[in-house]
Order: structure tokens, then sequence, then C-alpha cells
């Protein structure tokens, strides 16, 4: 068991060392009044890309999806960066979880 | 007030499943409510310090502070859940049959019970920021103190009757089962949570999803709805999960189920065996069935070395396509080896390759390889080895190669399943950036020594940062023979191998016919 926990450590970190990261394109989502301007946002797909989300609202918000798997809380009068894909071609819903009756939109894959 | 009842209860419902399962699983340990409340009052200290810090937390490693927090928070309370186990488990004989004897508590004299305490804080801690930061959102945009309160306390009231039924529930597990049933579950909870944290693992940008949504469950159950929150934390029930979730879960649950039987002095039982052919079987049929162009050679190799063992090894294959571009390709190597120690086998091939139809065979390349043994056969469930190859090419403008794999053997019955993960690494000029990614199965029935059909799966993946889809993926599978013959009384023998790969996706060839011939001697 010890060595097999030491050979899948290994593998991880020769895994990690190889990996990079890339994302040509980038989207910026702003959120106002505990709603997101671009509510709908096209990218292409198989495609790696960053996601800026500035808060101009004085209060926290939590941008999140289930889809996704993105939970990333954002406070007021700032902003956080998250990385989406690749992903395959479809809708994803992403939400604000602090505001969910008015923040909503999606991500359209194509 | 609804909202904020909503998120609380939300929040609340994960740490009190927690704190429920923790206080049944510890019910026999003097002191476990002291340490439960120590957990709790210091996850709601460290929940109110971490929504202050929220700003310094975000802007840290580059703005992926908060990610790789959340992570950590998570795997620290897996390594305590694992702790915890391990620890029980080993003692639990002892803690029965004092709790039968002396119908008392045990006492927590060395019984690591803060390690639980730690995972209660910890998982108060996480849900807790996120309410503090609600909370202070509402109160800054308006929402009367008097709605807050009203909805929080209504929120919280929710979530800790979910926990408190959940742990009047394991109450009534006979004592004699007491220890046994919360072990899973704090096992599978473990597992969870370590999924969880590839989830921001792969958000930080550090891992690769492996594939978003492997399935979806979300028309059966979803994950918002209650029972779903609740399936979420207590087994880590993911409604569209990335492939890594799965690979975090599974191996958390290996590695911690193993530790707790090695402990116990028990070698791999059968289910542990079951489990961890099932789940890489699972891995590699869900790669095939995902994303995924392939390994250059076609062979699988087990994770043994044999000290004082020499082979000559002649191996090759050759396409079949409509398309004459994946026709005829025709590639061999030809390979010398020896098991210098019980743990290291070296070798060096060359490489003679055919890459387009009616081209001259010419020599490509010289490459050094080697494998180590990392684990005895048979010790553990799955035995493990490393391959480690440089490739130096021998023509002009073409990069040379490093390739690694981890070799994986489980031999079960009358079958062997190998599993081999393969990274690839172009360096020099012309190199391509990235490093590849594939993997190679075989499940091989051994019917008679001269005779051994088997089934084999090569697939690769892309690059490692970023899998390709499906069709753009080399991916054949198909069924091999092989075995020996002449074998001779000094050991010396002949192996032979013989398979044809069908082709499942467009990038790969529709056939390919592969061979090995192999004369092994001992000196």
């Amino acid at each position: 068991m010890k060595h097999s926990i030491i050979s899948l450590l290994a593998s991880s970190i020769l895994a990690l060392s190889a990996f990079a990261v890339q994302a040509d394109e980038s989207v910026t989502i702003k959120i106002k009044d505990h709603k997101f301007n671009p509510a709908e946002v096209t990218i292409p797909a198989n495609t790696k890309v960053k996601f800026i989300i500035e808060n101009l609202d004085p209060t926290p918000e939590e941008f999140e999806s289930y889809e996704l798997h993105r939970e990333k809380i954002i406070q007021g009068n700032s902003k956080g960066v998250v990385f989406i894909g690749p992903l395959k071609p479809g809708k994803y819903a992403f939400f604000g979880e602090f505001n969910m009756a008015t923040a909503q939109g999606h991500i359209i894959v194509k | 007030m609804l909202s904020t009842a909503i998120l609380v209860f939300r929040e609340v419902l994960e740490a009190a499943l927690v704190i429920g399962l923790v206080a049944a699983a510890t019910r026999e340990l003097n002191g476990n409510k002291r340490w439960i409340a120590m957990g709790l009052g210091a996850g709601i200290l460290g929940a109110i310090i971490i929504a202050l810090l929220t700003d310094a937390i975000g802007a840290a490693a580059e703005g992926l502070g908060q990610e790789l927090l959340n992570a950590i928070i998570l795997l620290a309370a897996v390594i305590m859940l694992g702790w915890h186990n391990v620890w029980m488990r080993k003692h639990a004989a002892e803690l029965t049959q004092h709790v039968k004897n002396m119908g008392s508590k045990v006492g927590s004299g060395e019984l690591p019970l803060y390690a639980l305490a730690v995972v209660v804080g910890l998982a108060v801690l996480r849900e807790g920021a996120e309410v503090v930061l609600f909370l202070y959102g509402q109160f800054a945009s308006g929402t009367s103190v008097a709605q807050m309160t009203a909805g929080g306390a209504m929120g919280t009231a929710l979530g800790v009757v979910v926990g408190v039924a959940l742990y009047s529930g394991l109450m009534r597990i006979p004592m004699r089962h007491l220890f046994s049933v919360t072990a899973i579950m704090l096992l599978v909870l473990a597992a969870g949570l370590a999924a969880q944290a590839a989830a921001y693992l792969v958000q930080a940008d550090v891992l690769p999803a492996l594939g978003y949504n492997l399935w979806d469950t979300s028309w059966i159950l979803s994950q918002q709805s209650v029972l779903g929150s609740v399936l979420h934390t207590l087994i880590g029930y993911i409604d569209r999960p990335m492939g890594i979730q799965l690979v975090f879960y599974v191996v958390t649950l290996l590695v911690i189920g193993g530790l707790m039987r090695w402990v116990n002095g028990q070698s791999a039982g059968r289910p542990m065996t079951a489990a961890a052919v099932v789940i890489l079987l699972t891995f590699a049929v869900g790669s095939l069935l995902t994303p995924s162009t392939a390994s250059a050679t076609h062979k699988i190799y087990s994770p043994y070395v044999e000290l004082g063992e020499a082979e000559l090894e002649l191996r090759g294959h050759t396409t079949d396509d409509d398309d004459p571009a994946k026709d005829s390709q025709e590639k061999y190597k030809i390979e010398f080896g020896y098991g210098v120690t019980e743990k290291w086998f070296t070798s060096v091939f060359g490489e003679i390759e055919e890459e387009q139809p009616d081209n001259e065979l010419e020599w490509e390349a010289t490459a050094w390889e080697n494998i180590f043994q990392l684990t005895d056969q048979g010790r553990y469930f799955v035995d493990f080895g490393v391959y480690l190859e440089y490739e130096l090419t021998h023509e002009s403008n073409t990069p040379d190669k490093v390739e690694a794999k981890l070799l994986m053997e489980k031999p079960t019955g009358g079958f062997s399943h190998t599993m081999n993960l393969i990274w690839e690494h172009e360096v020099g000029s012309n190199a391509a950036s990235g490093t590849g990614f594939g993997y190679a199965w075989r499940t091989k029935w051994h019917y008679n020594p001269k005779f051994e059909p088997a089934l084999e799966i090569y697939g690769d993946l892309g690059k490692w940062d970023n899998l390709d889809s499906r069709d753009n993926t080399d991916q054949r599978a198909g069924p091999v023979i092989g075995g020996e013959f002449a074998k001779q009384a000094d050991g010396s023998k002949w192996v032979y191998e013989l398979g044809y790969l069908f082709g499942f996706t467009d990038a790969a060839p529709d056939g390919t016919l592969k061979f090995l011939i192999e004369y092994e001697f001992r000196f």
C-alpha cells in the first residue's frame, strides 16, 4: 500500500508538471443589481476560455454552476477569474447563489 | 426571508449531516461531545475569519486562492477521516469488547477524537463562511435584521433537524454493528469530499477534468434537491460528474479501504479486488466512450521484472484502411533487454517504420527503455510499476520523445487485468507543445501457457491538459492470442502474440494486425 500511494503520487506529480495553463480567449461578465450582463455568452467548443466576473454591486456574489462544476465567491466591487472548458457543444447554466431569483445566465458552446 | 432560509438551510445541511454522522460514530467514546462542540466552535470562529479575509484569499495564488483553500480544507478532512477509520479498525476488536464487558464508554485517553473534531470544524468553516458572506450581502442591500434573523434561524433549524434525524437513525444500530456501519459511512463521506476537492482543483486549472458530464442523472435526482444535497454530502452523489472526480472518489475509497484492511492484518480481500478491477475497467471503458489518438506501438506492459532474464524481441504491426493515408502503415521494433536487478529491467530497441505505402522501410529511432517494479507481486490488491523511455530520433527536424507509463496489473482467478497510463512528451527541434496522454488495457485469460486469449484496448486521449473530442482520437480494440512454445529445461523459451485491433474512431485505421515474437533466456 505504501508503494502504491507513492506510485500514485509520483504519477500525479509527473502529470502536474506536464500541465500548463493556457487560455486563448477571454470573456467578461458584469454583475449589476444582482443580474449578469451579458446573461448569455457564446464560446467555441473544445477551447479553454477565461471568464472575468466583475461584481459591480457592493455585496458579495457566488458565481456557481452545477454543470460546469464551478463555484467562486466574488466580493462586492471586485472581480474574479474562472476558467471554463474545453467543453462539448451544448448549453450550460450558471447562477449567482446569493441572489438566485435574479442572477441567472447560461453559456452556449458551439 | 425565504431566500435567506433556503440558502442557510443548504449550507447548514451539509455541516449538520457531518456532525450527525460523527456524533453517532463516536457515541461509545468518552468525551466525544466535548470534542464535537470544540470542533463546532472553532469552525464558526474560522468561518467568520475566512469571510473577513475573502478579498485577501481571493487575491492569493494569482487569483486562485479561494479554489486552492477549498481544495486544501476538503483534502485535510479526507485525511482526518482516513486516519480515524484506520485507527478505529486497528482497535475495533478491543473497543467493542470493552463496551460489551464493562458496559461503559471507552476512555478518551488515546483515542484520536481530535481527528473527527477537525472534520467537524472544517465542515462548519467551509459552509459557515458562505453563510456569513451571504448574510452580510443581505444586510448591506437593506434586508431588515429581523427578516434575516428569522430566515437564518429557520434555515438553521431545518438543517439541524436533518442532522438529528440522521443521528437518531444511526443510534438504532445495535452496538455490535455500530463501528462497522459508521466506518463505511465515514469512508464514503471521505470519498465524496475528495471528489469535491477535485472539482476545485480543476477550477484552479491544476488538474484536467478528464471529461465533463460523465453521466447525467439530474433528471432522476437533481443535486439541487434536498435529497440530492443530502446524498451529495453523505455519499458524494454528483448528478453530472467530471472524470477526475470519479478517479478521486475511487482512489480515496481504495486507499483508505486498503489501509483499513492492512492494519487489520488482512490481505487483499475479494471485495476490494473486485472493486479495483471494476473501477479500472470503468475508467478504461469510460475513456473509450468519451474523448480520446494512439499509443505509437501496441504493446501492453506488465509491472513485473525478473532478475537475470534476457529477452530478444521483434514486434510490429501493419494497418488496413480504405483511406490510403492510413493504409499499410508498417512499424517494427527490435529489442534486447535484461533484468539487471529484481526491480529493474532495462532494454534498448530500434524502430523501423514505413509511414506511407510504397516508401522504403527506414530506421527511425533508437530508444532506451526501463521498467521499475514498484510493489512485490501479489502483495497489494494491485501491482504497480513504472516505465520510462527516451527515444532518440535519426531523422533531421524530428523531435526526440520521452515516454512515461504507470503500469498496473491485477490477477483474478484465471484472468489477469493490466492497465497502462501513458504520457508522451516531445523534446528538441519541432517538438509539439504539451504532453500527450493515452492508456492501454488488457484482460488475459490464462487458459493454457501455450494459448492465452486476451482483449486489448488502446486509446490516445489527445493532450493531457486539453483532451481531444472523441472523433479526433485514435481508439482501437480487439482480440489478441499469445503463449509460449519450445520451452527448455534451462528456462529458455519462445513467446508469440498475434492480434487484430479494430479502429473505433475516424482517426484510427479500420484494422491493425499486430504480432510479436520473442526469445527469452537466462544468464
